[in-house]
Parts: C-alpha cells; sequence; structure tokens
C-alpha cells in the first residue's frame, strides 16, 4: 500500500540525498565532533554504563548508574529482546544495551550502528558475544536478515538538520521509519527515545547548542515524529520523562564536577567549562518544558491480520 | 570575602547586583521576596546567576534549587545554611 504523499516523501527524501551527500540522516562530522573526546572524560561524566542518555529514576535517591540500568532493561524489555534471535540497536553509542543483551541468556545476533570512530572502537574492542558494530548511517545499512527487534536510544536527535525545512525534515523522519519497518519482522517491536521541542519555537534553539554542543543536528518536534511514522508504525505507548533527564543531567554535572582536575586533564579547560554551561542549560531547558524526552514503545503497522489482531500484553508482563 | 563570613545578608545583596546589572535596575529597587521569574529574569539567565553563585561560594549549585526557592531571600537563605554546614565541616 502506497500513498501518493508516501511518493511525494520518497522523492523528497531523495532529493535531500542527494544534496547533504553522506550528512544525510546523521552528520558523522557533527557526531565526531562530539562524541570523539577521549573515552576516559565521559567515564568520569557518565559513570560506569557509559551510557549517553536520559536514565529512567524512580525517585530522587536512586543512583545514575541503576537509573541508566532500568532505562536500557526498559527498551530491552518493550522491544520484545528477550523472545528475539536479532536486534539491531542504532545509535549504539558505546554499547550499553549491546552488552545487556550479550550478557543475557537468550542466544542473539545484535547489529549496532554508530556514527562514532571512537565508540565504535570501543564496541568492537569488547568482543561482545553475538555482535556485530558497524561505522555506519541507518540510511545506508543494509542488513543481512529481518530483525525481531529495533531500539534507538538517543541517535534520532542528529537526524535532521538546523537548515532543512519543516517538509524536508519530515522526509527523512519518514525515510527513518519506512526502513526501520522493511527491516522489522511484521511481529516484531521498536523502541525510540529521543529529545524533542517542547514549549519552544525551533528559531529560539540557542545556537550555542547547534554550534557548540550538537553541530549540525535539530531536535524533531513531537507531531513531526508522528507524521514521520504514519502508516508505518503504530504507537503502543509512549512517555515523556523530561523530568527524568534534568535529573540525568544534574547527576552528569555532578560526576564533572568531582572530577574536574582529571576531566581538565583529559580534554582541557575549554571542553569543561562549555559541557558544565551546556549540563546546566539543558537541564532548566528540560525541567521547564523547553525540551521533552520522549520514549516510544512502536510496533509495525501490517496487513497480516493474524499479527494485527494476536495480543501483546505478554511483553509488558515479561519483567 | 572569605566563605566565613558569608551569610544570608551578603549572597542576598550578591543576587540583588546581579539581577539589578541584568535588568538595567538599581540592585536597592530589586525585591528579594519576588519570584525570580516575574521579575523578568528568562531561564537562562536564572541558569547564569546560579552559576556564578556556584563559583563564588564554591558549592555545587543545580538549577532545580530556583523551584525550591524561587526567590531572592529564600535562595540566599538556604544558601547561607548550606555555606554554614560546609564551613563547619572543613573546620
Amino acid at each position: 500500500m502506497v500513498s501518493l504523499a508516501d511518493t511525494n516523501h520518497r522523492a523528497e527524501a531523495s532529493e535531500l540525498r542527494q544534496r547533504e551527500g553522506e550528512k544525510y540522516g546523521g552528520s558523522a562530522e557533527g557526531i565526531r565532533q562530539h562524541y570523539d573526546l577521549d573515552t576516559k572524560f565521559w567515564h568520569l561524566v557518565l559513570g560506569c554504563t557509559l551510557t549517553y542518555s536520559c536514565a529512567m529514576f524512580v525517585d530522587g535517591e536512586e543512583s545514575l548508574d541503576d537509573a541508566q540500568q532500568r532505562k536500557i532493561d526498559w527498551h530491552i524489555r518493550n522491544a520484545g529482546c528477550a523472545a528475539a534471535s536479532s536486534v539491531l540497536d542504532i545509535g549504539c553509542g558505546w554499547g550499553s544495551i549491546l552488552r545487556r543483551l550479550a550478557e543475557g541468556s537468550a542466544a542473539v545476533h545484535c547489529v549496532g550502528l554508530t556514527l562514532s570512530q571512537t565508540q565504535f572502537e570501543h564496541v568492537r574492542s569488547q568482543n561482545l558475544r553475538g555482535v556485530k558494530v558497524r561505522l555506519e548511517n541507518w540510511a545506508v545499512h543494509e542488513p543481512a536478515e529481518v530483525y525481531d527487534s529495533i531500539v534507538s536510544v538517543g541517535a534520532f536527535e542528529h537526524f535532521a538538520k538546523p537548515e532543512e525545512t519543516e517538509e524536508e525534515k519530515i522526509s527523512v523522519y519518514r525515510d527513518f521509519f519506512a526502513r526501520c519497518h522493511s527491516w522489522l519482522r511484521p511481529s516484531g517491536r521498536m523502541t525510540l527515545q529521543t529529545m524533542a521541542f517542547g514549549n519552544m519555537k525551533r528559531e529560539a534553539a540557542s545556537e550555542f547548542m547547534n554550534r557548540e554542543v550538537f553541530p549540525d543536528s535539530d531536535l524533531p518536534f513531537f507531531h513531526e515524529i508522528v507524521t514521520g511514522m504514519e502508516g508505518r508504525f503504530e504507537i503502543v505507548s509512549f512517555r515523556n520523562d523530561r523530568l527524568h533527564y534534568a535529573r540525568t543531567y544534574d547527576r552528569w554535572a555532578t560526576n564533572l564536577r568531582r572530577n574536574r582536575a582529571q576531566a581538565v586533564d583529559l580534554v582541557g579547560e575549554e571542553v569543561v567549562a562549555r559541557t558544565e554551561r551546556y549540563f546546566k542549560l539543558i537541564s532548566m531547558g528540560f525541567r521547564i518544558g523547553k525540551e521533552h524526552l520522549l520514549r516510544f514503545v512502536l510496533r509495525p503497522v501490517t496487513n497480516r491480520w493474524a499479527l494485527t489482531g494476536a495480543d501483546y500484553w505478554d511483553l509488558d508482563q515479561r519483567r | 570575602m572569605s566563605a566565613n563570613n558569608i551569610d544570608a545578608a551578603s549572597i542576598q545583596q550578591f543576587c540583588a547586583d546581579y539581577v539589578g546589572r541584568l535588568l538595567g535596575t538599581p540592585a536597592e529597587r530589586i525585591d528579594p521576596n519576588v519570584d525570580l521569574d516575574s521579575l523578568g529574569l528568562d531561564s537562562a539567565t536564572a541558569v547564569a546567576l546560579i552559576m556564578s553563585l556556584e563559583e563564588w561560594l564554591g558549592l555545587e549549585l543545580m538549577p532545580e534549587l530556583l523551584f525550591e526557592y524561587p526567590t531572592i531571600a529564600a535562595l540566599s537563605n538556604h544558601l547561607a545554611t548550606r555555606v554554614a554546614v560546609t564551613a563547619q565541616r572543613s573546620a
């Protein structure tokens, strides 16, 4: 079933792809500028899970590492990874989800994609059981087989660029969801976690963020994500955990402060000062709702009625 | 000024000076009992205030303080207590 709107979006996406070349769907250059700082630095800041995305806290007393583990397990559970034989992790970072899967009991085959050279080497050097990591953009990924589960945490933020029009942004998202849909078994599940613009206009996005922190990246709005997945994915559930992200950033700020001298030795005073400012500003942004943190559980839309009608309660019960 | 003689009044003065400078208003005209956001301070500037207090007092301060203690008076009283506790610990 291909609608006319779908065909138009596809034409727009391919035009954009031609114009942006390798930067389409996520600029490797932009990613490397941020994530390719010394891994030891990120270790000091992010803690032992080395997870650079919003944690999931039960309360204000919980440790960052426990809350990160809960987030990782939330994705693993909701993407149905326990019953999966193959999992794709789009934007795998330093591999915290892949590692958890590799250490689990299921004989699962996992593929992780990242655009960061340092992250790629870090994951590869761990020789995780059943895990293949690729230095690759999702826009050029060609899977060897269909996946049972897809997870994507903190990557979607990098798919669009500030200079793209809203229509162009949406066509990138549509392209992304169309690909995920084609890579996923019709009975499979996908989880997506991303920051989004909340109560703020796109043009008000701080220049400081765009230039200094995440070059070549632009956040989505909720409606753009939903439009992007229309006809491809059904939203099983979603949550806005923006206060969890404010707290996560506060914990990172604390870690950085406690290890400041060591951090300065690793990356220099300027980067440390910039990071401190960024953590504080963004924590405030999440707290007051300028930014949101969205977590989606998705199931692919399919015309296989026997699958659409099958219940999925057991996925949520599997704790 | 060393940490030992920093009290609520001097913190309040620091904040009033800071906010006054930003808003182009004399510090004495800044009401310490009015919410910072209704004084006209935007969120980014409020974060900047927190960061300069952090540097001056040598304490670790998070933006969430501004929600627990939304006025200059409340913030200053809270910070003065923390400064005193820290001074006691290191004494």
